[in-house]
């Protein structure tokens, strides 16, 4: 026997449980799993949405290591990874951080700082394009600064900074809260025994917080990799891309490719890919995960 | 946490500093849509502009704003009811219920949390086309409306529920559902609003989903109409950023109504 193992009466019928979950299974089945797998079969073939589907092997695999848009594409998507995942959490650490170290008022503050979350992604898009015009409030600083205004999102050296710029100011209060949720659950005993040994300043830090912190920011470091990952709307909304495809996260060259050039098979090639990135973080997670319960 | 006056002054600068950051966007977004073309970029930030509502009148005259308001808010509320539904079942099947298949079931619900939808787009929409779906509600809505991190944060709350609630109703009588419906979730009902309200805000924020199924302005979600007007009309800034602002007001009424589940929910889905 099985069931019944923590005292269900004898009248209970597992099988209840089984259909409870069969219409969650069913939509993921549909609408998940079903599709990822059409992903790979879509990428063995050439198709258009015009004619039929052409089996061709692994072809578009083949050709991704000579696929200058896809290589370009590739090291921009890391490049933005990287330069937004390391800034935003060291930010939102040190937001969180700050605000364990207030007493009064610590909900207002986080409610301030929390705004960038909640703000739709869109708005955020359509304000930092007009204050990275070059007219705009951000130039203005620059010259007052008595620096020469830069032409941010028409240059293909700056547009990706100034991707990377709003990016930081989206994602770090996110992280701040999941950072304050992990420095609050830290039992305040460890402070008082480090206290007690003369522990102080950075020393606390070194060898209380960080350690107890471990598993968070693990957590959000792979949290914030596929977040990067999978960012779309930025691209898009403010520069499409360019200037000259220097901002053309995978995302976007998916969507151009599949929507814009109806090369279907390719596009699904690169999906491949950025689902396999994205299974990879995603595994460690559950490691992580598992680490924690375990 | 023990701490010296000199780390709370250091904590009082880094705070002050990231709200004054926080707060300059939304200020200047606000400002500027009161301000016509000439003034945005010549006026100091808190000057007032001479729009008036000239912005947002003609902004709305221009494009179906409430009726992207309204597709949006259709969009969220089914996604809400449709997540809340299907993870309360399922969380209830895998918190409570003990059978063969489970653990089987459980790495489905795990896979699929790691398939993004950003990598499904292509077969999603060839999908939805042969269902012919493409261009109605049926296409926008239903293949992203259900989130499949709400299982997590059912079971995780109804696995603290003790066992003997449930027993003492089966002995009632009362059959699988009603002890789920009347009895289970009117115990949980904060973590059902911090299932809606993630559900609402991820469906309210969604943007290349509806950038892929419609082509129609009638079924165009807010962010879709916000994003296109700006594309169409791009030297009219004060229009663009008083849509902004109308793009963030339910948001904003939302989150300061609600501010605890925002911040709850942004913490379960990190944790899961």
């Amino acid at each position: 026997m099985k069931i019944g193992k923590r005292g269900f009466g004898e009248r209970h019928i597992p099988i209840w449980g089984a259909l409870f979950a069969l219409p969650a299974l069913l939509y993921i089945v549909l609408f998940q799993l079903y599709p990822i797998l059409f992903s790979f079969y879509i990428s063995l073939h050439d198709y258009d949405l015009l004619s039929d589907p052409v089996y061709v092997g692994f072809k578009h695999f083949a050709a991704l290591p000579y696929d200058r848009a896809f290589i370009n594409s590739l090291w921009i998507t890391i490049a933005y990874v990287v330069y937004t995942v390391v800034p935003v959490l060291g930010l939102s650490f040190l937001l969180a951080w700050a605000l364990t170290q207030v007493r009064k008022s610590r909900g207002l503050w986080r409610t301030l700082l929390f705004i960038p979350s909640v703000m739709p992604i869109v708005s955020v898009a359509l304000v930092w394009k007009l204050i990275f015009n070059f007219n705009g409030p951000l130039n203005d600083a620059v010259t007052l600064a008595g620096g020469q205004a830069v032409p941010w999102l028409n240059n293909s050296t700056y547009a990706p900074i100034a991707i990377v710029i709003m990016s930081w100011w989206h994602a770090v209060s996110y992280y701040m809260i999941i950072f304050l949720a992990g420095f609050l659950s830290i039992p305040r005993d460890y402070y008082e025994a480090a206290a007690l040994d003369g522990a102080r300043g950075f020393q606390v830090l070194r060898y209380i917080t960080l350690p107890a912190m471990k598993p968070t920011i693990a957590l959000a470091v792979v949290l914030a990799t596929v977040n990067g990952l999978k960012t779309f709307a930025f691209q898009q909304i403010v520069t499409d891309g360019g200037p000259a495809n220097a901002t053309q996260i995978m995302t976007l060259l998916i969507y151009k490719t599949s929507f814009s050039y109806l090369d279907m098979g390719r596009a699904s090639a690169y999906s491949v890919v950025l689902f396999g990135g994205i299974l990879a973080i995603s595994l460690l997670q559950i490691w992580f995960l598992r680490d924690r319960n375990g | 946490m023990a701490s010296s006056s000199f780390q709370r002054f250091a904590a009082f600068a880094i705070l002050g500093l990231a709200v004054l950051l926080t707060l300059y966007p939304v200020a200047w977004m606000l400002s500027a849509s009161f301000k016509t073309s000439q003034e945005i970029f010549t006026t100091p930030l808190l000057s007032v502009g001479a729009a008036g509502l000239s912005n947002y009148t003609s902004a709305f005259a221009e494009r179906p704003f409430f009726l992207y308001l309204l597709n949006s808010v259709l969009a969220s509320a089914v996604s809400v009811v449709l997540t809340v539904l299907l993870s309360a079942l399922g969380a209830y099947s895998f918190a409570k219920f003990r059978y063969r298949l489970a653990p089987v079931f459980w790495i489905v619900v795990l896979i699929s949390v790691m398939i993004p939808l950003e990598a499904i787009v292509i077969p999603l929409f060839l999908q939805v086309h042969a269902f012919g779906w493409t261009n109605t509600y049926a296409g926008l809505i239903l293949p992203t409306a259900f989130n499949v991190v709400g299982i997590f944060i059912f079971r995780q709350t109804m696995i603290s529920i003790p066992d003997a609630y449930i027993e003492a109703a089966r002995i009632d009588g009362a059959g699988e559902l009603r002890i789920l419906f009347s009895i289970i979730m009117p115990m949980i009902l904060p973590t059902i609003v911090v299932v809606s309200v993630l559900t609402f805000n991820l469906t309210w924020n969604s943007y290349l989903w509806p950038l892929i199924v419609t082509s129609d302005d009638t079924l165009r979600t807010l962010p879709l109409g916000m994003a296109a007007f700006q594309a169409g009309f791009n030297t009219q800034y004060g229009q663009v950023m008083a849509v902004s602002v109308f793009g963030a007001l339910p948001t904003a009424i939302f989150f300061l109504s609600l501010q605890r589940y925002f911040v709850e929910g942004a913490i379960a889905t990190g944790v899961k």
